[in-house]
């Protein structure tokens, strides 16, 4: 009996311990995290708005790696990650892994797709036909009708 | 394991020590089991969406204001959710304090703002079908990846579809105004005396000269606009209905016959296509193609302006000769025939000229100009775009609305320390719902 009543208190002690270790973080801490996050927010949607997307690798960049800070302040206080032990990682990495691998094993047979397409291929496609001059993708559909220009590529235009 | 063996001799049942492999619950043990399958769940959508995106032929994605994404929808989205993120972890804290009250205030807030979430997120979807844009293919989309002669094609069904409804509107409302018109007559006849009765049949019958007086002809004025008011609050009667109809037989002529014509004539060639293009641009704009179909439309009109000369020589030469001719000459009909084609021909150049003189700013066109029609559009992997985004952001909606059915099963709960456990876990799904969102605002609003 009295065992019993032992392990019945060990549990109790242990989630409160468990609960007490958990007890990170304050109020004050997560305004500050919460303000932080509005403040990248309006940065992100100001990059999309300026001369950054002039060059659009650039402004994609810039608002890629905001949104990675985003989520890695959502991940550590939020989420309360920060305070954890490390079968946080034991969880999160493999899965985080295998997410890359999946999207890796699309990039031959659905990024590419259109790499390899013949004329004709292009004629039949459902996208709009792009030209493969010397090498190059050229699109057909952007340039001058009479030919002049037509080395232009309008990346630059979004 | 000997002394338990042992112990099981000397107590009876086996007594078995739970032993945690991790330092936290079975509870958040398994949440966290499902946060890590619902991590590649969305790696994976999201992944899939940048390689199709990036996989997709040079500048055909649309962006976003071609398919009609508003930034600030997507932006007040996220301070929405973030915001919410904020207020469950508040709610946890408070509970933690033993602060019920509190943490409930917060958890009904967390609620609250997951609903306007999902408000903003139906007001998304609802202006993106009004606009023919679905995830799901014809007839429901009208979304054409590419401008040639099917799309064409879709475009002249579609204007043959609305011709066919606006002129059988046209008769219907007609009867029905003739039926309206006989029924104020009818009340205007009872109410009258006999005397005047007389006098208004004998008016009717056109037996007698008899004037209407003033009043007469305003109170079945009055009576008439009355029927049409009716007519049109049951959508029977439009005022529009002629101009309507004008529109769609001049884009029959000038949109459809003309391009239609002139890709027959040339057909697989770099005019074939942009004539479809510029069809394309003046039904939907989208700004890729502006330089393109500005110099391609520059060069027709001046083409069109001989032609038009031509035309208009052609019709003079057949007047002459029609002048020329006896009126019993055999030939006279075929001559009267041909006269008819080639004054069509300049009403038709004409009208493709009114049609190129202005074109449509990006984000116009027809579709815009007049709303009824919604022709078919030209938005190169327009149909690709349709399916991840509803993909996205339904799966994505899906998730906050399985939060806020968790957070309206808490709500009644008395939120004390012992909850803890159990907000924690909702918070942290709450936490993963906010951070996918993070990665689709800017991938689907801002790229």
């Amino acid at each position: 009996m009295s065992d019993h009543d032992d392990s019945n208190a060990d549990a109790h002690d242990a989630e409160h311990d468990e609960s007490h270790v958990g007890h990170h973080g304050s109020m004050k801490l997560f305004v500050t995290v919460f303000i932080a996050l509005i403040v990248l927010t309006t940065i992100s949607f100001t990059a999309a708005n300026s001369p950054l997307m002039n060059n659009p690798m650039v402004g994609w960049s810039v608002m890629m790696a905001i949104s990675c800070a985003k989520a890695m302040l959502v991940i550590s206080f939020f989420m309360h990650m920060l305070w954890e032990a490390n079968w946080k990682f034991v969880l999160t990495i493999p899965a985080s892994m295998m997410s890359v691998f999946l999207v890796l094993m699309l990039v031959p047979d659905v990024g590419l797709r259109t790499h390899r397409y013949s004329e004709s291929r292009w004629r039949y496609a459902s996208e709009p036909q792009e030209e493969h001059v010397a090498g190059e993708v050229h699109i057909e559909v952007s340039p001058d009708v009479d030919g002049d220009e037509s080395d232009d590529e309008d990346e630059g235009e979004e | 394991m000997a002394d338990n063996h042992h112990d099981d001799h000397d107590h009876g049942p086996l007594q078995l020590q739970y032993q945690p492999a991790l330092p936290i619950t079975i509870g958040k043990l398994c949440l966290w089991l499902f946060l890590s399958t619902e991590i590649m769940f969305f790696a994976a959508l999201i992944g899939t969406y940048i390689v199709l995106r990036w996989g997709a032929p040079a500048n055909t994605w649309p962006a976003p204001t071609d398919v009609h994404v508003e930034e600030w929808i997507g932006a007040t989205n996220t301070f929405v959710l973030i915001f919410s993120s904020f207020t469950i972890v508040a709610a946890l804290e408070a509970a933690r304090a033993n602060l019920a009250a509190r943490a409930k205030t917060f958890l009904f807030a967390t609620f609250i703002l997951g609903c306007v979430f999902l408000g903003f997120k139906a007001y998304e979807y609802k202006s993106k079908f009004a606009h023919g844009i679905y995830p799901w293919g014809s007839p429901r989309s009208r979304m054409y990846d590419k401008a040639d002669v099917y799309y064409v094609a879709a475009v002249r069904a579609r204007l043959g579809d609305l011709r066919l409804d606006l002129d059988s509107r046209k008769v219907l409302d007609g009867t029905r105004i003739d039926l309206e018109k006989k029924k104020a007559l009818d009340d205007q006849l009872a109410e009258v005396g006999d005397a005047e009765h007389d006098r208004i049949v004998a008016r009717l019958m056109g037996k007698d000269k008899i004037e209407w007086t003033a009043d007469d002809s305003q109170t079945l004025e009055a009576a008439l606009e009355k029927a049409k008011d009716d007519l049109a609050d049951k959508g029977g009667w439009s005022e529009h209905l002629d101009e309507e109809l004008a529109e769609v037989l001049r884009l029959q002529g000038a949109l459809v016959r003309w391009t239609e014509r002139e890709v027959a004539l040339h057909p697989n060639g770099e005019k074939a296509e942009a004539m479809m293009m510029t069809a394309g641009y003046l039904v939907y704009p989208l700004h890729d193609f502006e330089e393109y179909v500005t110099s391609y439309v520059e060069q027709e009109r001046i083409e069109n302006k001989d032609r038009l000369a031509d035309a208009v020589k052609v019709v003079a030469a057949v007047e002459k000769q029609l002048l020329d001719l006896a009126d019993d000459a055999p030939e006279r009909a075929a001559m009267v025939q041909q006269l008819t084609v080639a004054q069509d021909e300049v009403q038709l150049i004409k009208s493709r000229q009114e049609l190129l003189s202005d074109l449509p700013e990006p984000h116009g066109g027809l579709n815009e100009e007049h709303h009824f029609l919604k022709l078919p559009m030209f938005i190169p992997s327009g149909n690709m775009w349709a399916s991840s985004y509803f993909l996205l952001t339904g799966f994505h909606a899906l998730h906050v609305i399985v939060g806020l059915i968790i957070f309206a099963l808490a709500l009644p709960l008395r939120l004390d320390p012992a909850r803890g456990g159990f907000l924690e876990a909702t918070g942290l799904y709450w936490h993963f719902v906010d951070l996918v969102w993070i990665f689709l605002f800017p991938l689907l609003y801002l790229f």
